[in-house]
């Protein structure tokens, strides 16, 4: 024999795992388990620690799994739109670094980082949790607009879940400087010392799913396990338990595989669990 | 090959009597196939470039590429436009026999008609449904034209909930923005025999969403809503195929003529070139 040493059991087990996803996925889900120790509709446990980031106005930092976000809200003062002059703006994004996943390569923002951030955008706004209108300072002159920046820096699947979570916790902990209107001087001046939290309502919480093989719906998919889902259910939830937005995208499912009501009985029952937390905030 | 444009315009009451459809194809001359969707005010332009030489970065040796790009009428494509060609892609590519084109690009490029709500702070430009609707209808049709092999036909409809509880299909922009919820649905219709021509329907997209909250009785029943709606869309579809390259003349008398490259429902490969 060449003095070459035995691949171990692991390298094995990961070479095969690179060269035959689908297979090696499908062994798995054989024996009723994915690859990370997780049943079929289960959570990966998520932590939140919140006002890590002195700089910002509201931070938080979000795991769920090994998927990490960073979230930073920060405070602008603007003059309003012409068609809207009691609206401040909300302005979410997330940012896919190449620090997080080698899929990611540096330069404008990547198509998944645009996509995610505009259904952040959706979810907020119909979860109706910042109404603009709060924002505003004086009408017609002066409204707050709230930057809130997430970045990934390590992904490993549903991130769109993390991002929001991260979103709702750093809105929460954010303390915005009292601002007050001096109509003479026709300019705005804001407090040093008070800070006041933002007015509040509704906490929207997505809950992500996706569909292996026609067959096998999987909770919280990680970076392995997404590429080989061809359809993906989200739910969005609000801290009242209501249902706010289902959406189910991707390869036609037969008939009896009606995963939505199964997705929306799991997305509920985690929604209790989660918004303790949240609200804790 | 038509160089003008030859319209067949299909006009029809919808089945609620308040909403027509117009189904027009264009015969852009520059692309493969082209078509123009509208549910009355909400009209969509998709054009199909395909099978087409690929970039490196995107080739796929064992089927083509599926690149889809919404164009929205004023500004450049932001977010918005992005998140909806996403969508687009994905409840599409299910449809599209890609692997009869190994190493090469079809192109869909839609171009959305009719501003989105715009003025309305609460506004959600990308998930209007009339649009979204009309833009899938409107690229199976110019997938249709164009002639790349298909398993289905994907048809769409868009649905709301008025104050009153009651689910109207394809709403207008007024009636959106009154509305307490609202989605879109798409579905693939095949046909599951050959021997008969039993229609089967499954769904590719369903988006339901309230701000206000909704149970799952009522998404289920506008689910079953717009199943029979994009049947309807799809009835429509069928019929206006049989009448591309006919062209009215001026006395509005009705000239049948080739177009040089007929549309097919899919499968009409030896009529592809490469």
């Amino acid at each position: 024999m060449a003095a070459t040493s035995v691949p171990s059991e692991e390298i094995r087990a990961a070479t095969f795992q690179r060269l035959y996803p689908k297979t090696y996925l499908e062994r798995f889900l054989q024996e009723n388990v994915r690859p990370d120790g997780r049943d079929f509709l289960e959570f990966r446990d998520c932590s939140i620690n919140v006002g890590s980031i002195s700089t910002a106005d509201g931070s938080s930092l979000v795991r769920l799994g090994d998927t990490t976000v960073v979230c930073g809200v920060k405070a602008e003062i603007a003059e309003p739109d012409l068609d809207a002059p009691e609206d401040g703006f909300l302005v979410p994004n997330l940012d896919l670094p190449p620090l997080c996943s080698p899929k990611y390569k540096p330069g404008p923002p990547s198509d998944d980082a645009q996509v995610i951030s505009s259904r952040l955008n959706e979810a907020l706004i119909l979860s109706g949790m910042l109404p603009t209108k709060s924002l505003c300072i004086q009408p017609g002159k002066f409204v707050w607009v709230l930057y809130v920046d997430a970045t990934c820096i390590n992904y490993n699947g549903n991130v769109f879940d993390a991002t929001l979570l991260a979103m709702v916790a750093a809105l929460k902990n954010a303390r915005l400087p009292k601002a007050v209107y001096h109509e003479e001087t026709n300019h705005v001046t804001c407090s040093r010392k008070l800070r006041e939290p933002l007015s509040l309502s509704g906490t929207p919480l997505a809950s992500t799913f996706g569909v292996f093989d026609s067959s096998h719906l999987l909770a919280d998919p990680t970076a392995f396990e997404e590429p080989l889902l061809e359809t993906t259910v989200t739910i969005i939830t609000d801290n009242g338990g209501r249902l706010l937005s289902t959406s189910q995208l991707g390869q036609y499912l037969p008939p009896e595989m009606d995963v939505l009501s199964e997705c929306i009985t799991n997305a509920k029952s985690r929604t209790t669990e989660i918004m303790k937390h949240i609200l804790a905030i | 090959m038509v160089t003008d444009s030859s319209t067949h315009v299909v006009e029809h009451p919808s089945w609620d009597g308040r909403r027509g459809v117009s189904i027009e194809y264009e015969l852009l001359s520059r692309v493969d196939g082209s078509a123009r969707f509208g549910f009355d005010d909400v009209g969509v332009l998709a054009s199909v470039s395909g099978p087409i030489e690929v970039r490196l970065a995107v080739e796929n040796s064992t089927k083509a590429t599926f690149e889809v790009s919404v164009r929205p009428l004023a500004a450049i494509p932001g977010t918005d436009a992005k998140a909806l060609a996403a969508t687009i892609k994905s409840l599409l590519t299910p449809s599209l026999l890609l692997t009869r084109y190994p190493r090469t690009l079809i192109q869909l490029v839609v171009q959305p008609l009719s501003p989105s709500l715009v003025g309305s702070p609460k506004a959600i430009p990308s998930l209007h449904p009339g649009t979204a609707a009309a833009s899938i209808n409107a690229s199976s049709l110019a997938l249709m034209n164009a002639s790349v092999a298909m398993e289905g036909v994907v048809c769409a409809v868009a649905i709301a909930r008025t104050s009153s509880k009651d689910l109207i299909l394809n709403p207008t922009a007024d009636q959106l923005v009154s509305s307490t919820a609202s989605g879109c649905f798409a579905f693939i219709f095949t046909t599951a025999e050959l021997s008969n021509d039993r229609l089967h329907a499954s769904e590719v997209w369903s988006n339901w969403q309230s701000s206000l909250g909704f149970d799952v009785a009522e998404m289920f029943g506008a689910r079953e809503l717009a199943q029979q709606g994009a049947r309807h869309v799809w009835e429509l579809m069928k019929e206006s195929i049989g009448s591309v390259g006919v062209r009215r003349s001026d006395d509005g008398e009705v000239k049948a003529e080739s177009t040089g490259r007929l549309p097919g429902d899919g499968g009409d490969e030896d009529k592809m070139e490469i």
